[in-house]
């Protein structure tokens, strides 16, 4: 079964402050500067990858594993980080473009990639990032192929060669689907999938090769056929204040703190419940 | 413009969602046609409860096994791409997000998910939503029909009037359609029929700051003796200390409960939302520049357990007298 994961390098927005949040004519906002991390969902699909290649690899069954980014050079150390840790290929489209809220290109460039290949059987991303929070490509994607999608993934197991077993959450509570791929599948909350780390031997052995770059017109013939028409632009961004009156309880040691809270507020409060 | 809303009925959010669609359509320009609501739904019990929260008067029933979008969406295609409107309006549930993009594709419209306010500007519209992680607010103007949106369930405003007269335009029953070939299986483990953080007046929010399971489990202890409901930001509940039905925040539970006591939790937007409608906020963080703090009523600068264990010890001496 031959696997694909696509996955972002996001700026870590937590680590903004206030100040940080101004925005340019450009409807940009600085984040060049910021820590960057793998997409929370992003890395979750990953790991779930993994996870199923391991499950695959103890029941005698070899499932190929590739990563894909759509980025500039700035993401080269995660790609080969990922080969590290057992993804095959390391897959970066060369863009310059701002796609913080293209979901439709995205998409399009993932599905031009998954056709020119034309030997996946599954494909895991991220349900959304949060830059442009669309909550869109993994759904585009699978429409442009053709696929099946399943939403809101949280884990992955391994039944036999040909099929899967799937957990995610709806909104009636936890699905299970026993699937046939083709399949995408967009990943949610899924616990307990923070991706492992690789060896120091593996990211060594890794640091000297080169990643596969391709580019916009290397996918030409597969691009080429796929509509490309959102029909939705970005024309002002601005941002949210969640401001309250954050009134700070003093006192000299921490029982008196909570003495005030308790006396002077939480008390009353409590009974209005 | 012709609007169209769709809603899960199955959803335990089908109220939300109704008092969300409603607040949206309220505050458009009348449609040239009457707006019709599809619903899907399961049990048949269920009609008297989707007819008294319909957010239009006009109403398709479609009666489902349950709710799978690769089932769901062929028909919606096979019965709207006739005569399609210019506005599809779709809940703000998993299931709703999800048919508003993959419908939008499958007709040639524009889509964007979880729309907190829209303005019809001409024949485009105007759409605002949350964007980096909700620390900011995007305005998008779309221009290709037909625009399918998911409305944020954030946006219900409970003093809406219902619509009079609501009537069932139509009956559809697709409950003997077969599940699509791609799976060969399917069970569901239902959830519980109410949701005790959207229902909870006093909520404990726990974050990351708990650093462990162990500790969660004293806080959750607290939390009873206390009268709470626990919560938890994403990640305590990505180390699995918590189920993910206690999870708050934008990919999980909106609760508006009349008091939350954020205990060590940094307070990023993706959580912050979860938490906005309460009506009192009470944090509690070693970091004084945790946003958290600039997001409460109240803050105590200090660690969590020593002030949640004294508040316990407070109410349990009250309490006895």
């Amino acid at each position: 079964m031959n696997v694909l994961v696509s996955f972002k390098v996001v700026p870590d927005l937590d680590l903004l402050s206030g100040n940080d949040w101004t925005v340019d004519g450009n409807c940009q906002v600085e984040t060049r500067f910021v820590k960057k991390m793998i997409n929370p969902y992003d890395e979750s699909a990953l790991e779930l990858a993994l996870k199923l290649a391991d499950q695959a690899g103890n029941a005698g069954f070899s499932i190929d594993l590739s990563a894909l980014t759509i980025a500039d050079s700035g993401s080269d150390l995660t790609l080969k980080s990922l080969r590290a840790l057992g993804y095959r290929q390391a897959i970066r489209i060369a863009e310059e473009d701002d796609l913080r809220f293209a979901p439709e290109k995205v998409a399009a460039l993932i599905t031009a990639y998954a056709r020119q290949r034309d030997d996946f059987n599954l494909i895991f991303m991220g349900r959304q990032s949060g830059v442009g929070d669309n909550a869109k490509t993994p759904l585009i994607t699978a429409e442009l192929l053709g696929w099946p999608c399943i939403t809101q993934v949280t884990g992955v197991t391994m039944i036999s060669q040909h099929t899967l077993q799937v957990s995610a959450i709806s909104d009636q509570g936890l699905v299970t689907r026993t699937i046939k791929p083709p399949c995408l599948l967009a990943v949610g909350n899924a616990p307990f999938s923070y991706l492992r780390v690789p060896t120091l031997r593996a990211i060594k052995e890794q640091a000297e090769q080169p990643i596969d770059v391709i580019t916009r017109s290397d996918l030409k013939n597969t691009l080429s056929s796929l509509p490309y028409n959102p029909g939705i632009n970005l024309i002002k961004l601005e941002p949210i204040s969640r401001k309250r009156n954050s009134v700070i309880i003093e006192g000299s040691n921490t029982a008196e703190k909570a003495e005030k809270l308790y006396q002077q507020y939480l008390k009353g409060w409590l009974t209005e419940l | 413009m012709k609007y169209r809303l769709i809603i899960n009925g199955c959803s335990p959010g089908f109220a939300t969602d109704c008092r969300s669609m409603q607040t949206i359509v309220t505050n458009l320009p009348a449609a040239d046609n009457e707006t019709e609501t599809i619903v899907f739904y399961h049990y048949s019990d269920q009609k008297t409860k989707i007819m008294a929260q319909a957010p239009t008067a006009s109403i398709r029933l479609i009666r489902i096994k349950e709710f799978e979008a690769d089932t769901v969406l062929p028909f919606l295609e096979e019965l709207e791409s006739p005569a399609p409107a210019d506005l599809y309006l779709f809940s703000g549930d998993y299931g709703g997000s999800e048919l508003a993009v993959r419908f939008a594709c499958r007709l040639g419209g524009s889509s964007l998910a979880a729309v907190e306010d829209l303005e019809l500007i001409g024949e485009e519209i105007n759409c605002s939503k949350s964007v980096y992680n909700g620390f900011m607010r995007g305005t998008f103007r779309l221009s290709e029909k037909p625009y399918c949106l998911s409305v944020s369930r954030g946006m219900a405003t409970s003093d809406l009037m219902r619509p009079p007269g609501v009537k069932a335009l139509s009956e559809t029953d697709l409950t003997e359609r077969k599940w699509p070939e791609y799976i060969l299986k399917r069970r569901i483990e239902k959830a519980e029929s109410v949701n005790k953080l959207k229902a909870a007046n006093f909520i404990l929010a726990a974050g990351r700051g708990v650093k462990s399971k162990d500790n969660l489990i004293m806080l959750q202890q607290n939390a009873a003796k206390l009268g709470a409901e626990l919560g938890v930001s994403r990640p305590v509940a990505m180390n699995g200390w918590a189920p993910l039905n206690k999870l708050i925040g934008a990919s999980g539970t909106l609760a508006s409960p009349k008091l939350c006591i954020a205990a060590a939790v940094s307070g990023s937007p993706a959580f912050y939302i979860g938490i906005e409608k309460s009506k009192r906020i009470i944090a509690i963080n070693t970091d004084p520049d945790a946003p958290m703090i600039e997001g409460a009523d109240l803050a105590i600068i200090d660690h969590y357990e020593p002030v949640i264990d004294q508040l316990v010890r407070l109410i349990e001496k009250d309490k006895t007298g």
